[in-house]
């Protein structure tokens, strides 16, 4: 049975600790996106990495390899 | 831009701070030229605004914006609203909550008229490289572009995001990167455009 998608308030309540979880790895920014009908978060890394978790609290957590960030002057 | 509540007349440019402010180096009354430094505008043949105010870049604790105004000299005359490629003008200002999947587009100097569509908001720990050292922005936008294209390239910050059916403003853009994106070719960040308004005390004209 799928799991029940999460609300925009449980992706929110989410994101703290999954900053806090994701301390050892090379985040480059943690938010709320779109997954499935509800809300999960994206963890952006700034190079490939294993381990990273699925779901944090229940609540699915998707992670893109972005590279690095730079002002755009 | 003009300052809330000031019906003097005075108009301003908003930008970023490190387009306007070099990265908290400039100083209240610096010249800006358009076109830029880069683009081999000089002073004073090319001065069109004065450096006004900056939101400090900090290193040591999150950023909200990467942000600053210059005042426009009166004789320069400006279309403050018109959204030139993309046709019309900005309709005002667009809702605190910029929802992902919303069909964004904005004029830069680099790319030029592009579209995009919002992949993840409220971001925070967004780490961006700057000539200072890198810096962290918290509840930030991000935005990939349409088709096979960046929504952004170097040249493009202090670019106007706005929603593409509404012409409504939703952020400033500021940052970017090359990788990640559905189509492979980047993220771009932008900073709330309504925290931006909030913290320079500033209103559409």
């Amino acid at each position: 049975m799928d799991k029940p998608n999460c609300t925009l308030d449980q992706a929110r309540a989410a994101k703290p600790r999954a900053i806090a979880a994701l301390a050892a790895f090379p985040v480059v920014g943690i938010g709320i996106t779109r997954v499935g009908e509800g809300y999960g978060l994206k963890v952006n890394l700034s190079e490939a990495c294993e381990s990273v978790p699925a779901e944090i609290d229940g609540v699915p957590l998707k992670s893109e390899v972005v590279g690095k960030i730079v002002k755009r002057s | 831009m003009k300052l809330r509540g000031d019906d003097s007349g005075k108009v301003f440019i908003l930008s970023n701070n490190h387009v306007l402010a070099a990265e908290n180096l400039g100083k209240a009354g610096d010249a800006i030229v358009q076109p830029g430094k880069y683009d081999h505008g000089i002073d004073p043949a090319d001065v069109i605004a004065e450096l006004s105010k900056q939101v400090k870049l900090k290193k040591t604790t999150p950023n909200k914006i990467d942000a600053a105004i210059a005042l426009l000299k009166k004789s320069v005359k400006f279309d403050a609203r018109g959204l030139k490629d993309f046709g019309g003008s900005l309709a005002g200002v667009g809702s605190d909550f910029v929802d992902e999947g919303t069909i964004v587009a904005k004029q830069g100097r680099s790319s030029g008229l592009t579209t995009g569509k919002v992949t993840a908001f409220e971001l925070d720990n967004v780490v961006v490289q700057y000539d200072m050292g890198n810096l962290r922005f918290d509840d930030q936008i991000e935005i990939e572009g349409a088709g096979d294209s960046a929504f952004s390239e170097g040249g493009d910050s202090g670019s106007v995001i706005f929603e593409k059916k509404s012409r409504l403003a939703i952020g400033l853009l500021f940052a970017g990167g090359d990788s990640g994106g559905s189509n492979g070719k980047g993220l771009t960040y932008a900073n709330p455009i309504r925290t931006v308004l909030d913290l320079l005390k500033i209103e559409l004209v």
